[in-house]
């Protein structure tokens, strides 16, 4: 089922002060507006130069990431294969240059952009800006004479801090570094980076712009902020505008960047498209069109790995800095002691790759609340983060380029967006993340070599990955299936198998495939009777072979509904009310024969109820319901044995009698392995 | 930046289902009926994802570009943008961005949908290297051969077989990962070691691959037989055909573990 659409009524046109349903009003200025941008250090003279459309950019911008973060996406995709994960965003928003953001080739660049970036799907209506408010609104001006040359993206992770080194202290380069301070803990971190970076610089200091975005409380609903990077990136392009460039730059990590699937569950864009490359180059597209000139969105680091990264900033003599770079992505976890989670995909990248560069001694191992190699990682999403990004690493490092191909067909949206030919472009995707893997399992090796006295010893904690990698006490390929467990564990031998396994049972019929069933009381009672054919169990003795002492055995029998003397009572009232019946027939008292007839219906239902087949019933008891309590407990094993083995279900129920005694009697005996 | 998100198996009892067998140790097959009841009705629908449709058309419309004179401006034809002299990657990559053309603005996009489109460009790369035995040496005229040969009805049966062998082991892995991957490392969890889960993984593809013959047969006399009849491959014709094979794969798979 389609997702409803969602409206998000921007500026001028949110009429309505409330947000309802699936209408959002944002107010991004007046009296206590929604969305508040503040821009801080921008020069008063380089903001002269910021055009009407630059505006109006930033403001499209920020309206679509706070709306982001307003409208859930749907569950975990299980039930609806993603569906709901894809919302439609319909967006009206009053601009400054109206004829412009109409044009064709504008919208559709903006609207394939986006819905490329976040997957979901855009419509814009554009409207004229009656009293748009002043872009100085948005501004803390500086006295800086600082005219940057480059314009650099900086978040303050290893990536970006790698880029800024080699711009500001290899390059000497004067750069503008455009922040988004997204949370008021990462203030120190940032601000000691600030002042390593200038004490480093060669060439003038670089000009830092911070941008804040301070929406209200009740707008932050859905953390994953796929379009996070069009807003960075719009006041970069917008910042370049400003000072007469034509580029911006990115600094991510090839790997990041292009982001192959670490876990097969991640389809699309649950794998962030932040720096992808079509993403880049529909925003050099788009911002091409806003400035009116060709425009350029460059990530340069595309070909380097993380742990490249790392190692051009300690030969840049910058190792120092690398301890207050922050790229956990659990940013409310964070601690002074502990700012780093060590269990989110940025976490565990990052300290793959400063173990892998041999920088492991310039940050803190406490800066992870959990130790890569050896620290205990909960079941659930932490565990799974770990293992499906070292198995992808694992699977990577020895396959070939076919087989590379063969495994991540989402190259296929990577290549023509490199520049080069696709199949050059296709080896160095490959080369690359072939160096990546191989630098993960280096660190892996080298962990194990370290800690082998306590892997062998079994003292690293369960959950460790060095534990996930190499677990001693398992001898040869554990290899899974209920098959194979069984092999490791004593396999049960033949072709017709019932035997308990865990929690569950493994059955097998005929010599057809083990199958595992998940618990059931009815496959004890099934046990037992395949244990004995042809015996004929009592229920009491089938419950005492089952539960032991714990049996909860029929204590009474509820007796005939009818005895001897109940028999005998209601066959002479019968014959009493025939005779008398007769007699008001004859009289014609039709008022008497009435009531004498209903009588006699009801002695006669009476009599139906308690009597079956010539027999009178036996009263509701213990033993009428422990018959039915068992029989149906061995009915439901029958159920759950059809769904996997309908031959072995329709062969156990043929073949055994249920009732207030139990057998299983087949005409020919199977060797059962139980 | 590169924040990903992974998600959790609902607590409804089909899924939790699926959960007790993994955990309890099922084999692939019974992990596979399991997770194709689980998710059926969902897979029902599937001959309704516009991407695996269009996904499963462009790959009929290889084999009948190639064995026209210009394979290029065949392809172009059929809505692939490709250069005058086409690479094997620019070939999948021309098929993918086509797929994505016909799902303009994310318009019925699904996870589905997402699979589709990679493992169709997974089944060309491994139908064009495979005589080649590399994917950096193959030439233009590589490609062409490559493609044309895919023509025949066995061809085409082994073609269609690798999409949908990847498209179903895909398929499942989208369920079965969010479950396996967190069950490493403990004794008392389903996989000891990565290695056990690695292994685990195998028996999937593997059976997977086995399930994929069902259309083998099936796709090769289809595409011979709608080819000859209607003088071509209209995308009417690969949705009843994704129909009919998606409704197939799904009973095979169903039966697997009996």
């Amino acid at each position: 089922m389609t997702p409803a659409t969602k409206t998000i009524l921007c500026g001028e046109a949110a009429t309505s002060k409330r947000t309802h349903g699936s209408t959002l009003c944002l107010r991004n200025a007046g009296k206590n507006p929604d969305i508040h941008l503040q821009i801080d250090d921008i020069s008063r003279a380089l903001m002269t130069n910021l055009p009407h459309q630059m505006v109006d950019l930033i403001e499209i911008a920020a309206f679509v990431y706070v709306a982001d973060q307003f409208f859930p996406r749907g569950g975990s995709g299980v039930e609806d294969m993603g569906a709901n994960w894809r919302r439609p965003l319909h967006f009206e928003i009053p601009v400054r240059w109206l004829d412009f953001w109409r044009r064709d080739d504008v919208t559709t660049a903006l609207r394939e952009t986006l819905s490329f970036l976040s997957e979901d799907e855009y419509e814009f209506t554009f409207r004229r800006y009656e009293k748009p408010p002043p872009i100085d609104g948005y501004l803390n001006l500086a006295d800086t004479d600082t005219r940057p040359e480059q314009v650099v993206l900086f978040s303050g992770g290893l990536d970006s801090l790698g880029g800024a080194v080699e711009e500001i202290v290899a390059a000497g380069r004067p750069v503008a570094l455009v922040h988004h301070q997204a949370t008021t803990k990462l203030i120190n971190r940032h601000r000691m980076l600030r002042d390593m970076l200038d004490e480093r610089a060669k060439g003038p200091r670089p000009l830092y712009v911070t941008v804040r975005i301070n929406k209200k409380k009740n707008l932050n609903h859905e953390y994953t902020q796929r379009t996070r990077s069009f807003l960075y990136a719009s006041l970069a392009a917008s910042i370049a505008g400003m000072c007469g460039l034509h580029c911006i730059r990115f600094y991510e990590n090839g790997t990041v960047s292009l982001n192959l699937p670490i876990a097969r569950e991640v389809v699309g864009a649950k794998a962030t498209r932040t720096t992808h490359p079509r993403v880049l180059a529909g925003f050099a597209q788009l911002f091409s069109l806003v400035t009116d000139s060709s425009f350029s969105v460059e990530n340069g680091f595309l070909w380097k790995t993380k742990e490249d990264v790392i190692r051009g900033i300690v030969d840049a003599g910058c190792s120092g800095m690398i301890e207050w770079s922050t790229s956990c992505a659990h940013t409310w976890e964070m601690t002074n002691q502990h700012p780093h989670c060590g269990t989110c995909s940025q976490c565990i990248d990052r300290r793959f790759a400063i173990l892998a560069a041999g920088a492991g001694n310039f940050e803190r191992t406490e800066s992870y609340a959990v130790d890569l190699l050896a620290g205990p990682r909960p079941e659930g999403e932490a565990r799974t983060m770990l293992a499906s990004y070292v198995e992808v690493a694992s699977q990577v490092s020895t396959m070939t380029e076919m087989e590379f191909f063969m495994r991540f067909g989402e190259v296929a949206r990577i290549v023509r967006h490199l520049g080069g030919s696709a199949d050059e472009s296709a080896r160095k995707i490959y080369d690359l993340h072939r160096r990546h893997a191989q630098s993960i399992l280096r660190v892996i090796d080298e962990g194990l070599a370290i800690r082998a006295s306590q892997v062998r010893s079994r003292s690293l904690p369960e959950g460790s990955l060095l534990r996930m990698v190499h677990d001693p006490s398992i001898t040869g390929a554990a290899v899974a299936p209920a098959a194979a467990v069984e092999a490791v564990r004593g396999d049960p031998d033949g072709d017709y198998v019932l035997r308990r396994r865990g929690d569950g049972w493994l059955f097998r019929f005929a010599g057809h495939e083990l199958v595992w069933l998940k618990p059931m009381i009815g496959y004890c009672y099934i046990c037992e009777l395949l244990r004995f054919p042809g015996k004929r169990f009592t229920l009491s003795e089938l419950l005492i072979v089952v539960h032991g002492s714990r049996a909860m055995l029929p204590l009474g029998d509820g007796a005939e509904l009818l005895d001897g003397q109940a028999r005998v009572a209601y066959k002479q009232r019968l014959s009493e009310l025939d005779e008398e019946i007769e007699a008001m027939r004859a009289n014609n008292d039709l008022g008497a024969l009435e009531g004498l007839q209903a009588e006699r219906e009801q002695v006669q239902s009476e009599i139906k109820k308690a009597w079956f087949r010539k027999r009178s019933k036996r009263g509701n008891s213990d033993l009428n319901r422990v018959r039915n309590s068992v029989s149906n407990a061995i009915r439901r094993a029958y159920q759950g044995i059809q769904a996997y083995e309908p031959d072995g279900a329709q062969h156990l129920s043929s073949t055994t009698s249920l009732g207030f005694n139990v057998i299983y009697n087949p005409a020919e005996r199977l060797p059962w392995s139980l | 930046m590169g924040h990903t998100r992974l998600g959790d198996i609902p607590r409804t009892r089909k899924w939790q289902e699926v959960v007790s067998l993994i955990s309890g140790g099922a084999g692939a097959p019974q992990v596979a009926n399991g997770v194709i009841r689980a998710a059926e009705q969902g897979l029902q629908l599937a001959t309704e994802h516009k991407a695996l449709v269009e996904a499963f058309w462009l790959l009929t419309q290889l084999p009948l570009a190639a064995k026209t004179r210009d394979l290029a401006a065949a392809l172009r034809e059929r809505g692939l943008n490709v250069s005058s002299d086409p690479g094997l990657m620019d070939v999948v990559a021309a098929l993918s961005e086509a797929v994505d053309a016909r799902l303009p603005n994310n318009s019925g996009r699904t996870d589905l949908g997402e699979m589709a489109q990679a493992a169709a460009s997974e089944a060309i790369v491994q139908v064009v290297t495979e005589k080649t035995q590399s994917l950096f040496g193959t030439t233009p005229e590589d490609v062409k051969a490559g493609l044309a040969g895919l023509g025949t009805v066995k061809q085409f049966g082994l073609f269609a077989k690798q999409f949908y062998a990847r498209l179903t082991e895909k398929v499942l892995q989208y369920y079965v990962s969010r479950v396996t991957a967190g069950a490493v490392g403990g004794q008392e969890l389903r996989f000891q070691t990565l290695a056990s889960k690695a292994e685990f993984d195998k028996a999937l593809n593997l059976h997977c691959r086995e399930a994929s013959k069902i259309v083998e047969a099936f796709a090769g006399e289809w595409f011979s037989k709608t080819k000859w009849e209607n003088q071509g491959i209209s995308r009417d014709d690969a949705v009843r055909f994704s129909h009919v094979a998606m409704q197939k794969m799904v009973a095979e798979l169903k039966a697997g573990a009996r």
